[in-house]
């Protein structure tokens, strides 16, 4: 019979999630730290990204969000206090989209925000596998990311490779070349999400892993989203999602969970 | 008790959390749809566009002013009006005045206490 387990996390699943999350906050923290954005906060540099909503804060508190984030990267990548870990995140995070508005530090909020909704830490269950519609959530904001890209990218023309044209990376890259890359951009994005959701489920990791370490190399800064959605693919590597029905098991007549 | 059906080994999540998901899907895709026909509403989308950004900033000695040395490293300059407000902000820090031209544009004087108004075409 036909079943969608987008809530059935495994603990394998749950331990790489958190370890890559755990990556994406440190690398974030160090591409803030190497790319000057102190400089923004003592007025040196131009307020890249500033929404006015919010005014600049000082570099003390500036200080403060990254102690925050590279606490809660530490805690995650060491599986150690991942609870207090994902909290932490999340109100650097908050901190940080105040002051300067991004699609990466967007994504990273997003998925801490649903992280945050039910918090499961590996070490403190015995299941192997856990129930979470916070999880489902990740998952479908993944096919989201994939699925909103392809229909602006379309819609604004990207295949016709003149916006990679213009990237400074890629400046060097024959101009015969900039169609068929965006179109294999286009596919990528397509390919990985079905991927993913099908028994292929490492290869459309493999395709994630390399479209986003195309990106990264294209555009400075970003390695944070790419670390962001390889945290959310990892979420896909094991067990079907489509067309296999959740394990069951014939509870011991004494189970506490033989509740049905 | 004794239940002797088949039961499934995950623990049940709370129906209220199942909801809240629910609303959170429904607003998610509300306001990606919304993003997708309004140009000014951030969504997913990825340097879809990028304008061709070209310029020349000199000082008031004719010497070069990149505009990047006032930029973060991880700051991908994509559109016109962005390295207008780079501009404005050198203009406004920095001893002035500054020549300005973009390309397929007439050339202005940049002065402090005008900057803002001054680099606009």
């Amino acid at each position: 019979m036909f079943n969608l387990n987008l809530e059935v996390v495994t603990l394998r699943q749950l331990r790489w999630f958190y370890r890559l999350l755990g990556a994406a906050l440190g690398a974030r923290l160090l591409t803030d730290a190497f790319s000057g954005i102190w400089r923004v906060h003592t007025g040196e540099f131009f307020p890249w990204r500033h929404l006015p909503v919010f005014p600049l804060y000082s570099t003390g508190f500036l200080a403060l969000e990254w102690a925050l984030l590279g606490a809660a990267s530490l805690a995650l990548l060491s599986g150690f206090a991942q609870r207090v870990a994902l909290r932490l995140a999340l109100l650097a995070l908050a901190m940080g989209l105040s002051q300067r508005y991004s699609n990466q530090n967007a994504l990273l909020f997003i998925v801490l925000v649903f992280s945050n909704l039910k918090i499961a830490a590996p070490h403190a269950t015995t299941e192997e596998e856990l129930r979470l519609p916070n999880f489902g959530l990740i998952r479908l904001q993944l096919l989201l990311v994939y699925g909103f890209s392809v229909l602006n990218k379309l819609t604004h023309g990207f295949q016709s490779g003149a916006a990679i044209g213009e990237l400074s990376a890629l400046k060097w890259l024959s101009p015969r070349l900039l169609t068929p890359l965006a179109w294999s951009v286009l596919a990528l994005e397509v390919l990985i999400p079905l991927l993913l959701c099908s028994r292929l489920a490492r290869w459309g990791l493999a395709f994630a892993i390399l479209l986003h370490t195309g990106f990264a190399l294209a555009l400075p800064g970003i390695f944070t989203f790419s670390l962001t959605m390889w945290a959310m693919a990892a979420l896909f590597i094991g067990p079907p999602l489509i067309g296999q029905p959740p394990r069951h098991i014939t509870p011991m007549p004494s189970s506490p969970r033989a509740d049905l | 008790m004794l239940s002797t059906g088949v039961v499934s080994a995950y623990p049940k999540p709370s129906p209220r959390l199942r909801s809240l998901c629910r609303a959170l899907l429904f607003l998610n895709l509300a306001y990606l749809s919304a993003a997708l026909f309004t140009d000014a509403l951030p969504g997913w989308k990825m340097f879809e566009t990028v304008e061709h950004v070209e310029y020349v900033l000199n000082n008031s000695r004719g010497e070069p002013v990149d505009v990047h040395s006032v930029l973060p490293r991880s700051a991908n300059l994509i559109d016109k009006a962005q390295l207008r407000r780079v501009v404005a902000f050198i203009c406004e820090h920095q001893p002035g005045p500054f020549w300005f031209q973009e390309a397929g544009q007439r050339g202005r004087w940049l002065r402090r206490g005008s900057c803002g108004a001054d680099v606009q075409p």
